[in-house]
């Protein structure tokens, strides 16, 4: 079969000493800041970003991806200890991880959270190699206009579908497209928006942008408000890993649950690790016979949501790798990757690129397997390195964010540009404005200005083009009824607040 | 917070998207517009920001009943935080890795209360040697340790 011969080619890639190596590193990073509150994978992510113009741009995926699902492994260690997620789609394992550590039972939840990650990461990695091909296949004979339709989607849904209000969010994506227009424009080589700066010609840096959006102003949120915690339970012995029967029967129904659920929401843009990992919790709830058990250390309630947040991370790859539309930022700023090494995501990519695709998939596999063995046995360093204070975190995560952006072109204004965004990343922050749809926005506005111009061209000006086969109708509806919908329910959302703030008085 | 029955932290996010659109609208239109056929640069960066105009009214009107408030400010974590990046980007290029970091370090360590002078020394060292070793021994940055 062809499937075997291609996973072949993407072993003999991923093997190589050097993929290896970077695959290592990368979960080992992932493990760390998903272990560590107060830096998330996107931070990371965006931290890394520099270090991969070295690399080849297989490797450097490899990299940026075994942080992503490592930092899903890690997540989980400081929800069950500290009752403070390391990343926010491990928020909800606090719930019946914690309560699990009080009862002296920390080491069976860290191993059942390993376990159930594995299991979950697997499914999906299997419906990435499946459906992933097919995909790109169906998506080959798209056209500007397809494409143009499929983003737009993917924009408007990423944005109004994750939490908050979303007008904010489609606001965003829009702030987004603006700052992707900066530079010059390819058709008629006219400088837009750079403000006078010879330095914006090419373009705002995605580096320095993600870099302040998501590092610098994180670190100022936290130590301006930030949670700290103390730590429950050092004493996470070998013996104290092992689950009894009753443990594991409990747990097998749920993890297989929240696999497929983590699957099946993954994929849709928007949707994610966090929103997939509640869905998961109150799946468990609604089919346990005792839900009066959850709350108070029902293992059930750490199986499902870790397994459902890694298949999550994982399929989340399918849209990203066979449409080039990202679901969610983390998987943005891997096409972003991608297209500064000169590679144009979209359907091509799995035919032209085969080792890039197919050794970024067996790097999950090999990932995977690292993690398990980065949790299990050796989860005392981890636990050790929750006791790090964040004060010696900071101004280190501070000095290789500017040394990170300088390094890209080796240009002070671009630490200038990091400094202005992180001060805007906070401001947003503050005013309650979600940062991530702009990343998205930034990412896509280019390649969606560019495909609107070419529809146009070969429509002769005619916006029925958009219209113009079944799928881009298809994508145009599709969208039009989530504007509306999403319009519908933050209008319903806000009679209902009306009447509750007039009966406050 | 509100004022006169209006969401202050909303008015003013909307206020921003609001002004932002008529910025784009108004640069854009100094750029060619062209045709729908053949769009000029400014055809998308008009659109947008219509859009954004309609929407920063949006964020306003759907946040006016709301009760959001601003996050406590910590003037002092902020100038450090910041303070430090501008110096390290001041002092780079013309002072070299150690200077700069130096600064960095030690107004970045005014955020938190009481100052720990040894930690940020040990921070500072730690960073320079690493910084040295990783960014300008490995991946061959332009930049001296220090330099007068």
């Amino acid at each position: 079969m062809d499937l075997f011969s291609n996973l072949a080619l993407g072993f003999q890639t991923a093997l190589t000493p050097t993929n290896l190596l970077f695959c290592f590193i990368g979960v080992t990073l992932g493990t760390l800041v998903g272990v560590l509150p107060g830096i998330g994978s996107l931070a990371a992510i965006s931290m890394l970003l520099p270090v991969t113009f070295y690399l080849d741009p297989t490797t450097a995926l490899i990299m940026l991806g075994g942080i992503f699902y490592g930092a899903q492994y890690g997540g989980s260690t400081a929800s069950i200890l500290l009752n403070l997620p390391g990343d926010s789609s491990s928020a909800v394992t606090c719930i019946d991880g914690y309560p699990m550590a009080k009862q002296g039972r920390a080491g069976v939840a860290l191993f059942v959270c390993a376990i159930a990650s594995f299991i979950g990461g697997s499914t999906a990695i299997i419906c990435v190699m499946l459906l992933t091909p097919t995909l790109a296949k169906f998506a080959l004979g798209f056209g500007s206009a397809e494409y143009f339709t499929v983003m737009l989607f993917g924009l408007v849904a990423a944005s109004s579908l994750s939490s908050g209000s979303a007008i904010k969010g489609y606001a965003m994506v829009a702030i987004g497209l603006a700052l992707g227009m900066v530079g010059t424009d390819v058709n008629s080589g006219q400088f837009r928006f750079t403000l006078g700066f010879f330095e914006l010609s090419d373009g705002l840096d995605l580096v320095a942008i993600a870099m302040g959006l998501f590092g610098v102003s994180e670190i100022l949120a936290n130590l301006m408000h930030g949670d700290r915690a103390a730590i429950v339970r050092r004493d996470v012995t070998w013996r104290s890993l092992r689950p009894s029967k009753q443990d594991f029967r409990d747990s097998v129904a749920p993890t297989f649950r929240g696999s497929a659920t983590g699957t099946l929401f993954g994929l849709l843009p928007g949707v994610g690790p966090t929103i997939s990992s509640f869905l998961a919790y109150g799946l468990e709830q609604r089919v346990a016979k005792d839900p009066s058990r959850f709350g108070k250390g029902a293992i059930e309630g750490v199986a499902g949501p870790e397994a459902a947040n890694n298949a999550a991370v994982q399929a989340a790859f399918i849209p990203t790798l066979s449409l080039g539309i990202p679901g969610n930022s983390v998987m943005a700023v891997m096409l972003g990757a991608l297209i500064m090494h000169g590679i144009t995501p979209g359907p091509n990519l799995v035919s032209q690129q085969p080792t890039l695709f197919w050794g970024l998939v067996a790097s999950f596999w090999i990932g995977n397997v690292m993690l398990l063995i980065l949790n299990i046995p050796m989860i005392g360093i981890w636990v050790r390195v929750l006791s790090i204070p964040y004060r010696v975190l900071y101004p280190s995560m501070l000095f290789f964010v500017c040394l990170g952006v300088y390094g890209v072109n080796n240009s002070i204004f671009q630490v200038y540009v990091l400094i202005l965004f992180g001060i805007l990343g906070y401001g947003m922050i503050a005013l309650q404005l979600p940062i991530a749809p702009l990343l998205l926005g930034f990412i896509l506005g280019p390649l969606m200005e560019e495909h609107l111009r070419r529809a146009m061209q070969i429509g002769r000006g005619d916006m029925s083009i958009m219209f113009g086969t079944w799928i881009s109708t298809a994508f145009l509806i599709a969208t039009i009824l989530l504007i509306v919908f999403s319009i519908y329910t933050s209008l319903r959302a806000r009679a209902l607040r009306g009447r509750l703030v007039d009966a406050d008085g | 917070m509100r004022y006169a029955g209006v969401n202050v932290v909303e008015a003013i996010g909307g206020a921003i998207i609001f002004l932002l659109g008529a910025y784009l609208v108004i640069e854009g239109l100094h750029y060619s517009i062209g045709t729908v056929t053949r769009m000029g640069p400014g055809f998308f960066p008009v659109c947008v920001g219509a859009v954004l105009i309609f929407l920063g009214i949006a964020v306003a009107i759907e946040g006016r009943a709301l009760n959001t408030a601003f996050p406590k400010f910590n003037a002092r974590a902020f100038v450090g935080v910041v303070g430090g990046m501008i110096a390290w980007a001041l002092l780079a290029e013309p002072y070299g890795l150690l200077p700069s970091t130096v600064a960095l370090v030690a107004l970045a360590g005014l955020a938190e209360v009481p100052y720990r002078p040894l930690p940020v020394i040990l921070t500072t060292i730690v960073l320079s040697v690493g910084g040295w070793l990783l960014f300008i021994m490995g991946l061959h940055l332009p930049l001296s340790v220090i330099k007068w």
